[in-house]
């Protein structure tokens, strides 16, 4: 038996047509004609018509059940915070420096590390990244490819001297404490050729007693070179370490902006002689050795690189010394990539 | 300190958005479905939780809302067919359990006026199918192809379940009134 034959009713008319009429479903106006010829002669079919749209009123005037709602609402926005791992893309760059593991996510670059050829030095970090992020180390698809090429000219422009900062966006997801934060953020402030000491930065991040606690922030940049850690030196010009035990890496790194390093018995350290001090404050720069460079609180001391660098900066030369009369010799940046 | 987007590849609106627009929406019909809100608060968050870790893979293809719906009635439908099997276990030589759910029998309801509570009644008896097919099409205005692809099944078929959902709603109505009636005529038993 086919079943169509179950919709008609005893009268003989098809009950679909019926509740093609009530919900508003027919496209053909046909349907609707008949329905309404049919309903005039049978007062079953007009009952039944009747019950049909009195049910879809019902059903469609149903009261929403809004204040369950808001507690299932405030529930899943607490699941989706505690679930919610943003996605961090790692790859490893080959660059002049040795190799880069660069992790990036929707924010920016999370994550700068150099790699040893026995891998990344810090056992902890990958199991920080686990549990902070969903590591995704697949190829890069079209999006994320151009997206790495833009990183890696901001790279290889630094690293040529042709641009001042990488330009990089910066995820501060995997900074590790308010301190460290504020740390770092003074440090992004050191501009370009120049040199801060641990204790400038921890007066300026006000907690002038905290130097060694600046440092250990620092050693744990976790985008180094973007944040500029390895402008950070000793107050006597040691350079201290950079990222554990590559303090040739800072040396190197150093001499791209053109701040000459050399190596003293107690290892390498800036030649203060060779570089201007700029007070922060007073907005004056000096060359090494004058005598209101020696009035210079360490706290708002900067070394500069060059005479230039200085000035656009927005220093002005000291008028005891003159440093723009006569620049200092060895100015010029030697060139190591 | 810079905000993180919810999803990476997918170019669409943030999530938090998507859920904006469609949470009442989502909601409701899961209270629809399942017929009590502790259970569609559950699968609220489910569904929501489910569609967030897939959004980024996301085509595109199909509308939010129907998408959205989609995982609502498969999650859904585990969980009817999960509560019929959990309402049938019992110990061997012990009396049946009394089943942790009891649909609302809409005799029960009509003498109180809660026409809506009536209804849901109605709506519970439906077969699953024929119960989401109703309330996706008349609730919530799903087309019917939105409706096939939810079900895994034809327009045509969408359609029939939806009629023939209706159809017994409709009969379901007229046994509740017949009941009502007959019982304010007759004397109550003692």
């Amino acid at each position: 038996m086919p079943n169509r034959k179950c919709n008609v009713l005893i009268c003989g008319f098809d009950e679909d047509s019926l509740i093609t009429a009530a919900v508003g479903d027919a496209s053909s106006a046909v349907v609707r004609r008949t329905v309404r010829t049919h309903v005039r002669t049978c007062p079953d079919c007009a009952q039944r018509l009747e019950d049909y749209r009195q049910l879809l009123d019902g059903l469609r005037s149903l009261p929403a059940p809004d204040a369950g709602l808001t507690a299932a609402r405030r529930k899943l926005d607490a699941r989706l915070a505690r679930s919610t791992r943003p996605r961090l893309v790692v790859n490893v760059w080959n660059t002049p420096i040795g190799s880069l593991r660069i992790g990036r996510t929707d924010a920016g670059v999370a994550l700068l590390e150099f790699v040893s050829d026995e891998g990344v030095d810090d056992s902890g970090s990958d199991a920080r990244l686990q549990r902070l992020f969903s590591v995704d180390t697949a190829g890069p698809d079209d999006a994320g490819r151009a997206e790495m090429s833009a990183l890696m000219d901001g790279l290889n422009a630094y690293l040529s001297g042709g641009r001042q900062s990488l330009g990089w966006t910066v995820d501060e997801a995997l900074m590790r404490s308010e301190f460290q934060r504020r740390v770092l953020h003074a440090t992004s402030q050191i501009p370009y050729g120049t040199l801060a000491t641990y204790l400038g930065i921890a007066h300026s991040i006000g907690q002038p007693s905290a130097v060694r606690a600046v440092a250990q922030a620092l050693r744990y940049n976790p985008v180094p070179i973007q944040i500029p850690c390895h402008r950070i030196i000793g107050s006597n010009g040691d350079l201290t370490g950079y990222g554990g035990d590559r303090v040739t890496l800072k040396r190197d790194i150093l001499a791209i902006e053109g701040i000459p390093v050399v190596e003293a018995k107690t290892g390498f350290r800036v030649a203060r002689r060779h570089l201007y001090s700029a007070d922060q404050r007073l907005r004056v720069f000096c060359r090494f050795g004058c005598r209101v460079a020696a009035g210079h609180p360490a706290a708002d001391r900067l070394l500069v690189a060059s005479c230039d660098r200085a000035k656009e900066i927005g220093f002005t030369p000291c008028g005891v010394c003159r440093p723009d009369a006569e620049p200092l010799s060895g100015e010029a940046a030697p060139q190591l990539f | 300190m810079p905000t993180r987007r919810d999803s990476s590849a997918h170019s669409g609106p943030p999530f938090v958005t998507l859920i904006d627009t469609y949470q009442r929406a989502v909601y409701r019909y899961l209270v629809r479905c399942t017929g009590n809100e502790d259970d569609a608060q559950d699968l609220f968050q489910e569904t929501f939780l489910r569609a967030h870790r897939a959004y980024a893979a996301f085509s595109g293809d199909t509308g939010h809302r129907a998408w959205l719906f989609r995982i609502a009635t498969n999650l859904a439908k585990n969980h009817v067919r999960g509560r019929r099997r959990r309402n049938n276990v019992f110990v061997s030589g012990c009396e049946p359990a009394p089943p942790a759910w009891q649909p609302v029998t809409p005799e029960h309801l009509l003498h109180s006026g809660q026409t809506a509570r009536v209804l849901q009644g109605l709506l519970d008896r439906l077969s699953f199918r024929q119960r989401t097919a109703v309330i996706q099409r008349q609730i919530e205005g799903l087309a019917y192809c939105e409706i096939a692809s939810n079900l895994n099944c034809s327009e045509q078929t969408a359609r029939a379940h939806v009629y023939q959902g209706l159809r017994k709603l409709r009969a379901g109505w007229q046994t509740a009134q017949a009941n009502e009636e007959r019982k304010c005529h007759a004397q109550p038993k003692v």
